[in-house]
């Protein structure tokens, strides 16, 4: 009896967190209810919101619509058949994009344009969803927290700083029932060479900066993207410089996280540290009295992978993988 | 993390597909590796053993080569029913996930914990298995080549409960050392290949050739030196061939579909790269290789050894060995086609690369069921079904130790088990296991309907006359093993006949039962420790 007493008084925060939707137009709509759904008090997208693939929607004779992907050749007629087509294209985490052959080829023979339109529309799609956010958690408690990841373009940070529920999250701290949110999209150096990476030296005086604001007395949460160097949720396949597995038979799996993202959780020891990035490292790492989890990611099958998590101010009461 | 490995890059660049540099996601395992997974736990040697053994003497009027074309008629469409499955849902954990995200989390649970249940006897049987069917032949060709008594009288310990009990556990704790340090998969698909390539060449090809270039009479000839270096009878193929004459009468349509049990034991289980669905790359291609592929080999292997053995030794000489105790010609244990072909060679290297295919088989089908059990409890464990430290990585092996030492203590006494009753049979699982496939079924004509958006947006979204395609194959995979399990229950060969194994149908029942108590009591205890297991399996409505 006394127990239950103690937990009722005891000040809470329910978070929700989820990360490298990649696009899917399902993870974010599932996002945006997530809180409402799981009752948290917060929910966190920890990055990598935009896609990796565009479609191009081919416009052909007659009112008719061409598009391949995932090995096949779909055909649709205007109104409700190229709507289907284009969910469908979208639930798989892609961007239908309408044009015409001509423009079709042209974006094919030219990397420019190909990256321009890439940019345009992800720049579109990120808009619409922030709209989507404003229109859908308006009238809500549930309080958004939301930032680019290495995958998405610097201009995606302008996107959300503009129309996002509470901005771009890497601004600078939110607190939220008393619990204060760092959080940072940045990623180390990969062998793709994404938009937003930089060298742990630069990730450390990143992270520092915002680190500067927090107050001690507070507990603290971290929102970093990119998970700790070898904690085991930042195991990936490893591969040489011309993007192949190494090994052959059997991929060599490695750490592949941050040592300044590490070396910030050991010196700082947040209650909880929450990452994305790798998406088949799904788990939970400890680092002195800090909770590290990365939940993995699944978009392109319209899974929302995340982890509810529970907090008193003195620790993490529980954690529950979802894959809503 | 994306490569140009991954389904979307593999476009062609005139597609209208266009990639961008991203990171993300790498699947490691191939369909080839895939389809080499599945052949080898499949166990396609051991169907073609029984086939041989029992087929010939047990269904009097039976045809082998019908038997074999029945048991794939039955499985082949569960086959392509798991390939569209793991295409659509590209995630490891194979029935758990898909029944319990699509039909109701209890059956997922009840149709796993039976899976799990089952495989882990499996794992004991194969372990003992590795010294009845590989290890002591080995040592007793060794013995007749050499005349080495001291192999003959190792060869015959192997074969009792405590050389069995010995090296089935030494088998477990050595898979488990495989796991557990293995850096991942690495180690263990490197092994797996080198293994397929032994057991193809060992355990198929090689012996095929063999009974197809060796008359009768040499065959027998052979036998009748092997088993007299053993101290055995002189003329033991005589014996064999007037006991197995026995079991010759005219054809029986009846019987030969009864004899779909044996083939059936191969054929029903090519699906098991869906455990790690998750894994493999380019889901939907891979899974049509690695599953219904796989299947069309395994049937085409199953046949051509059917067609050398019967060409080589004859009806009559296999069903004798099924008919004749072992111990009139002082065997333990009734030879196998391998020792019988590892005989016929005259070669005692020729010999010990067929026999060394089998025992390659045993033993990796002992790791990849070990495998494919830590990636279920794995999944159990995501959904606070077990603790949380049974899916803790160990920062020095990175592994998942915890999961790994409680698999290694379920295979122990898996082994324990069998080898202390050599009465128990391989096919007393198989009811057990189809039991899922009937639930897969079920899940699979369902999707369509319960998980629309999935469905629509998945690369199998075809209908025939409005119908879903999968919902079209699932139901015929459901009609089909419904087939297959109604025929274990008549069989009377099949180890779970109703009427003469009737406990061990009940049992067989009450696994599967048993769980759903199980899960309840799992959810309540998680309730009180503030955690809502249902939220695991619950999808948000995207609208």
């Amino acid at each position: 009896m006394r127990l239950q007493r103690q937990r009722r008084d005891e000040a809470l925060l329910r978070i929700f967190y989820a990360a490298d939707i990649h696009g899917s137009d399902t993870c974010w709509r599932k996002f945006l209810k997530a809180g409402d759904f799981y009752q948290t008090d917060v929910i966190v997208l920890g990055g990598d919101l935009t896609g990796k693939a565009m479609v191009a929607v081919i416009r052909g004779a007659g009112g008719t619509w061409r598009a391949r992907f995932l090995g096949r050749v779909a055909e649709a007629s205007d109104g409700d058949e190229l709507k289907a087509l284009e969910a469908q294209i979208r639930f798989n985490g892609f961007y239908p994009y309408r044009c015409d052959p001509e423009e079709a080829a042209r974006l094919e023979d030219d990397p420019v344009a190909r990256q321009q339109c890439f940019d345009d529309v992800m720049r579109a799609d990120v808009q619409r969803w922030m709209d989507l956010a404003a229109e859908r958690l308006g009238e809500s408690e549930v309080t958004c927290l939301v930032m680019p990841g290495n995958d998405d373009g610097e201009y995606i940070a302008d996107v959300l700083a503009e129309s996002a529920p509470t901005g771009n999250a890497e601004a600078g701290l939110i607190e939220v029932k008393g619990f204060q949110f760092l959080s940072l999209g940045y990623s180390n150096v990969t062998p793709w060479h994404t938009d937003r990476e930089l060298s742990e030296e630069e990730l450390t005086s990143r992270i520092e900066r915002l680190a500067k604001e927090l107050d001690p007395a507070k507990p603290t949460v971290f929102n970093l993207h990119v998970p700790p160097y070898d904690t085991r949720i930042d195991d990936a396949p490893e591969i040489d410089g011309t993007l192949r597995l190494v090994g052959g038979a059997g991929a060599r799996m490695v750490p592949v996280g941050s040592h300044a993202v590490r070396t910030a959780i050991e010196s700082h020891q947040p209650l909880l540290s929450l990452h994305g990035h790798i998406h088949e490292s799904r788990g939970v790492a400890r680092l002195g009295r800090t909770t590290a989890i990365n939940p993995g990611s699944e978009y392109n099958a319209g899974v929302l992978r995340g982890v509810i998590v529970t907090l008193t101010p003195d620790k993490v009461r529980s954690h529950q993988f979802v894959t809503a | 993390m994306t490569s140009s490995q991954t389904p979307i890059s593999a476009e062609s660049p005139t597609s209208g597909f266009f990639v961008r540099n991203a990171t993300g996601l790498v699947r490691e395992v191939s369909w080839l590796d895939a389809a080499m997974y599945n052949m080898i736990w499949a166990s396609v040697p051991l169907a073609i053993a029984f086939l041989l053994l029992f087929g010939t003497a047990f269904y009097a009027g039976g045809n082998l080569y019908l038997a074999c074309v029945f048991a794939f008629l039955v499985t082949v469409t569960t086959g392509f029913l798991y390939a569209m499955m793991t295409a659509i849902i590209p995630r490891s954990g194979g029935d758990y996930t898909w029944i319990s995200r699509t039909l109701s989390p209890p059956l997922g649970f009840m149709s796993n914990v039976s899976w799990n249940f089952w495989i882990t006897f499996f794992v004991g049987l194969y372990a003992a298995y590795t010294t009845a069917y590989g290890l002591s032949p080995l040592l007793r060709l060794w013995a007749a080549r050499t005349g080495s008594p001291g192999l003959l009288s190792a060869a015959n310990y192997l074969d009792t409960r405590s050389g069995t009990l010995i090296v089935g556990l030494a088998v477990v704790l050595l898979s488990a050392l495989l796991l557990a340090f293995g850096r991942g998969l690495r180690a263990f698909l490197r092994i797996q290949r080198w293994t397929f390539v032994l057991w193809v060449l060992g355990a198929m090809l090689i012996p095929i050739i063999v009974l197809l270039v060796t008359s009768k009479a040499t065959v027998f000839a052979r036998f009748d030196h092997y088993v007299a270096a053993l101290g055995g009878p002189r003329h033991a193929s005589a014996l064999v061939l007037k006991n197995g004459a026995t079991a010759n009468a005219p054809f029986s349509l009846r019987e030969s579909f009864l004899m779909l049990t044996q083939p059936f034991y191969a054929l029903a289980f090519i699906f098991q790269s869906v455990y790690f669905g998750g894994e493999i790359k380019r889901a939907k291609r891979s899974g049509i290789l690695s599953i219904p592929g796989a299947h069309v080999i395994a049937t085409i292997l199953i046949m051509l050894a059917t067609v050398a053995f019967l060409t080589g030794a004859g009806h009559g000489f296999l069903a004798g060995l099924a008919l004749t105790s072992p111990g009139a010609y002082k065997f333990a244990f009734t030879p196998l086609y391998t020792e019988i072909a590892a005989v016929a060679s005259g070669n005692i290297v020729v010999g010990t690369i067929i026999i060394l295919g089998f025992t390659s088989m045993l033993i990796i089908f002992v790791t990849q069921t070990m495998l494919q059990l830590s990636r279920n409890i794995f999944a159990w464990s995501f959904d606070h079904l077990l603790p949380d430290k049974v899916a803790e990585i160990s920062e020095r092996s990175r592994a998942p130790i915890v999961a790994i030492a409680a698999i290694t203590g379920a295979s122990v006494i898996s082994v324990v088990i069998v080898s202390l009753n050599p009465q128990l049979t391989f096919l007393v699982g198989l009811v057990g296991l189809c039991l899922t496939y009937l639930i897969v079924s079920v899940a699979g004509m369902v999707l369509p309907y319960r998980k629309r958006e999935l469905f629509e947006a998945s690369p199998y979204n075809r209908r025939i006359r409005g119908i879903p395609v999968l919902t079209l194959v699932a139901g015929g995979s459901f009609v089909l093993m419904a087939v297959a399990m109604t025929n274990l229950l008549l069989d009377p060969n099949s180890g779970t006949n109703w009427h003469l194994n009737t406990n061990r149908v009940i049992l067989v029942l009450a696994i599967f039962v048993v769980a759903l108590p199980i899960f309840y009591v799992i959810r309540a205890i998680q309730r009180r420790r503030g955690i809502n297991i249902d939220l695991a399996y619950t999808v948000i409505p995207p609208e």
